[in-house]
């Protein structure tokens, strides 16, 4: 079936393409420490809130060009005229750990120093934008993901036990889901964090983040799987399992999932976004992710000074246009889904 | 409740070889299955509490016995119990009271691991061909799953040549394993569901209704290789319809059943040359005639 | 196989008139033909019985009728339906609205689905009737009427059930009220006992014979069983794979089947009292591409 899903998804353009853009960005977090040019925490403060570094072709060789500042207090900088830096191609920078494992130094790109190649700017402290970009990305796209994985699982096992036993643990099921729900998720989102904090070192926030998500995510999806469940219990090709004397547990993972599976890949697809704007809300408020770690929210909440809006630093909002395009391009996937698998319901494949 | 000539059935045997294990032997009992009294009661709940207000008795005191290598035909209208008496034999349903027999031992009160030998003994083939069959399994995977519950011992090549074995029994090739329910008719569908009811090996089949979703034409296909099967594996049918003109055709015996009570037992041509209870008379005259 | 068409000299002209149709359905860059040259006619007050196995094309051609199939490029209908002078597959949208339920009626196979589930059927009666009479004054009175005739006992209490209150049969008295309900002069009855009972089927085709009667309507009835054919059609016509094998009058056809298929279709019907060892069969050899469409275009 999921062979079937990705073909019709490959023939229609806007599932194509959402694809694709999703495939580039994920591959970029994978690759994040390759691509980028800097650490995240290597400041340059003499080169705070840095435009971006334009880049010319000098003996059809792309440079940099140098700047200098102008004006400390107001951040402007004058580019120097004639004088760049060659940019060079695979080159070593600084050292890192390839996947937390090996460990490295080449990198995509790099300039010689003391210069800076800032192609997104730099930020307060001078730290490369692009870098604290791809850095972020793995944090935020990657909760998101992980996040779902456990939701989906959670509110499948609950809901289907529910609509597949019935009786006494559908109502037990469906009580704890409702209290679940009926707490306003905000609340329980601060409150979690806030009990959950003192047991994780903050660069484990990640972690608590997270399990705060699926915790809370969980209760809706499984409301809807136990409704499903209800109804694929009657079919007979359930009660045949049942009389050729199948385990239950097995009648839920052989009968029941698959049948289930379109729904979940388009409920979840859809909810991605949803957590990962949750993340970017927590370290936006300062309870997610925190200094030294980096995600897209904490780069907006840094980014929320007026001298950022009255001197037109634009770039210190590209986590924004990045969170945006990610959302859409996850919801505009969700949507070719449900067009793709819907109408297979109905043909009954 | 009348009884017509009882023909003398030869006692119940050791099946053919082959494919099938050896079976047991009969318990003294001539009978394969024994039905005594038994009693399907549906709690009906209403008012502020969901109290229990009532009781909806789908089968009211319905007695009967089928002997080995027979077929049972059950006819009545859809409400009358037919179904819930074949679900509750395979125990899909619970019994509120009464006794089923298999073999001599009681059945209807064991525990769920105590049972699990009787689901290789009986089996259900069901009414609806485009529900009966989980859409996103393939036929290799569907005709598998009973084997691999029963005959875990099997390897992957023995359990392999077994599904082409039941395919075969039912008239289908081997290139219908890699594929999947919806690219099948619904007499080809039905065909699938008894392979796979066949895989355990069963002595006792309940047919719930298993033409009457198919076309005539289709049902005759059907309903020959149902006979078939019965004779070269000694099989027992409780065939369950609406339609008397099918029943009468493959029964031995016919019990007609209405508002959960049998109001008329007999063998199928007394059914038909002399129906006693006015209820039997109305279905035989609703069959169509050509 | 060859085919040989019987027809009596050609269609006598009655009120509808099908002429060469011909339904194409188009999927994953498949064409397939369901329905291919038709021509079929119904006079005043006649009953005609199209007769086929699944994937024969009889539910479509009756769908065809009114343009009740999937548009272009879905689906490609060509022919002629006359009514009343009017080809009904091209006449405009508007005019085509004015002859379906009020002159052109349905009943549909599977009662259950074909009636709304949140409304009571006096609402759905009465949509019926305030679409194509609207100056009927006491529509209330009416619907009592037609479920009267329809034999829905009690319908003064029965007016105000919703259809899961209701059993099969009832269900489909109650879309056969909702078709009479416009006094049709044709009503085009799609496998209308298939999913009801043995004794159900019997009443209901009793009920429709009394009507047919009653109010001197046309009737075209689809049907894979020739049991309830006959003693109810005056014509039948029987499909396969797309094309009329033989056509005629009922009785002749039934007691004198000319063409192969028609006799082995006759002939595999259980009979009462002929206990014979094997039911003859049929090898179908619909082609599953036009079962698989057609049947799931119409559930089922």
């Amino acid at each position: 079936m999921l062979k079937y899903v990705f073909q019709e998804l490959v023939h229609r353009p806007l599932g194509a393409g959402c694809l694709v853009l999703l495939g580039l960005m994920y591959a970029c977090t994978l690759f994040s420490q390759f691509l980028a040019p800097y650490q995240p925490t290597d400041q340059d403060l003499e080169k705070a809130y840095h435009p971006p570094t334009r880049i010319v072709l000098k003996n059809w060789r792309p440079h940099i060009q140098v700047y200098e500042q102008v004006d400390p207090a107001s951040a402007r900088y004058k580019a120097v005229e004639g004088e760049t830096v060659p940019l060079r191609f695979f080159a070593p920078g600084e050292e890192y750990r390839f996947w937390g494992l090996i460990p490295a130094k080449m990198r995509l790109f790099q300039v010689q120093k003391p210069h800076r190649v800032y192609l997104l700017g730099s930020d307060s402290t001078g730290r490369d934008v692009f870098s604290r970009l791809l850095y972020g990305a793995q944090v935020s796209l990657s909760i998101g993901f992980i996040g779902i994985c456990i939701t989906m699982t959670l509110g499948f096992v609950v809901g289907g036990v529910a609509g597949y036993f019935g009786g006494r643990a559908d109502f037990l099921a469906m009580r704890l889901v409702e209290f679940v729900i009926a707490i306003p998720s905000l609340y329980l989102l601060i409150a979690l964090r806030g009990a959950l904090a003192e047991y994780f070192e903050p660069e484990q926030m990640y972690v608590v983040i997270v399990i705060i998500l699926s915790l809370i995510g969980w209760a809706g999806a499984a409301r809807i799987i136990r409704g499903m469940a209800l109804s694929l219990r009657q079919r007979p090709f359930v009660l045949a399992a049942e009389v050729m004397g199948q385990s239950s547990w097995k009648i839920l993972v052989r009968h029941f999932l698959p049948n289930l599976a379109s729904y979940l890949l388009v409920a979840a697809t859809l909810s991605i976004p949803a957590y990962i704007l949750a993340e970017a809300a927590l370290s936006f408020l300062g309870l997610g992710i925190q200094e030294p770690g980096t995600s897209w929210g904490l780069m907006l909440k840094q980014a929320q000074e007026l001298k950022v809006f009255t001197l037109n630093l634009w770039w210190l909002f590209t986590p924004g246009a990045a969170i945006f395009i990610t959302v859409i391009t996850f919801n505009v996937l969700g949507d070719v889904l449900r067009d793709v698998v819907d109408p297979r319901q109905q043909m009954g494949r | 409740m009348s009884t017509g000539n009882n023909k003398t059935l030869p006692a119940f045997e050791g099946g053919p070889g082959g494919v099938y294990s050896a079976r047991t032997k009969a318990v003294d009992t001539p009978y394969l299955l024994e039905v005594q009294h038994l009693k399907v009661y549906f709690p009906v709940h209403g008012g502020l509490f969901s109290r229990v207000r009532g009781y909806i008795r789908a089968v009211d005191d319905v007695s009967f016995a089928v002997r080995p290598r027979t077929t049972v035909g059950l006819v009545g209208e859809s409400g009358s119990g037919k179904t819930t008496i074949g679900q509750t034999l395979v125990r899909l349903i619970r019994p509120s009271s009464g006794s089923i027999r298999y073999q001599g031992k009681e059945i209807s009160k064991m525990g769920k691991r105590a049972f699990f030998p009787y689901r290789k003994k009986m089996q259900m083939i069901f009414q609806d061909p485009f529900n009966s069959l989980n859409p996103r399994m393939s036929i290799e995977q569907i005709l598998s799953e009973p084997l691999d519950i029963h005959f875990s011992s099997l390897g992957p090549g023995q359990k392999r040549k077994q599904v082409l074995k039941l395919l075969d029994l039912v008239g289908l090739g081997q290139n219908s394993l890699p594929r999947y329910p919806h690219e099948f008719s619904g007499g080809q569908r039905q065909r699938i569901g008894i392979a796979r009811a066949l895989a355990v090996e069963p002595e006792f089949i309940v047919c719930d209704e298993p033409v009457s979703a198919l076309d005539v034409s289709v049902q005759a296909t059907i309903i020959n290789l149902l006979q078939d099967l019965q004779e070269e594996l000694g099989l027992t049918y409780l065939f369950i319809a609406h339609d008397l003109a099918v029943v009468e055709h493959v029964s031995d015996e016919v019990l007609v059943m209405t508002q959960g009570r049998i109001v008329e037992q007999a063998d199928s041509e007394t059914i038909y040359r002399a129906p006693q209870h006015p209820y039997t008379k109305k279905l035989l005259k609703a069959v169509p005639k050509v | 196989m060859s085919i040989q068409r019987h027809q009596s000299a050609s269609p006598e002209p009655g009120i509808l008139e099908v002429r060469n149709l011909c339904v194409d359905f188009h999927a994953h860059g498949q064409v397939c033909r369901a329905v291919d040259h038709i021509s079929l006619g119904i006079a005043q007050g006649q009953v005609l019985a199209v007769v086929g196995e699944s994937g024969s094309g009889k539910s479509v051609t009756g769908l065809a009728l009114t343009r009740l199939l999937p548009p272009p490029p879905g689906c490609r209908v060509q022919g002629e339906v006359l009514y009343q002078g009017r080809n009904l597959l091209t006449c405009a949208p508007k005019e085509l609205r004015k002859y379906r339920g009020r002159h052109i009626a349905y009943v549909f196979q599977e009662p259950g689905t074909a009636l709304n589930p949140v409304f009571s059927i006096e609402y759905q009666i009465a949509e019926a009737i305030k679409l194509h009479r609207p100056q009927t004054k006491n529509p209330r009175r009416e619907i009592i009427e037609a479920l009267d005739m329809v034999g829905i006992d009690q319908p003064e209490k029965r007016i105000g059930n919703y259809p899961h209150q209701l059993s099969g049969g009832m269900q489909q008295r109650v879309m056969i009220a909702m078709a009479l309900a416009c006094r049709p002069r044709i009503l085009v009855a799609d496998e209308p006992t298939t999913a009801l009972d043995v004794t159900i089927q019997a009443q209901i085709m009793a009920l429709l014979k009394d009507v047919q009667e009653q109010m001197g309507m046309s009737i075209l009835l689809i049907t894979h069983n020739f049991g309830i054919v006959s003693g109810f059609a005056d014509q039948v016509a029987v499909m396969r794979q797309g094309r009329i094998v033989e056509q005629g009058a009922c009785a002749r056809v039934l007691s004198q089947p000319e063409h192969v298929y028609t006799r082995a279709l006759i002939e595999c019907i259980p009979v009462l009292g002929r206990k014979a060892h094997r039911l003859p069969s049929i090898e179908s050899l619909q082609s599953e591409t036009a079962e698989e469409m057609t049947g799931h275009e119409h559930g089922k």
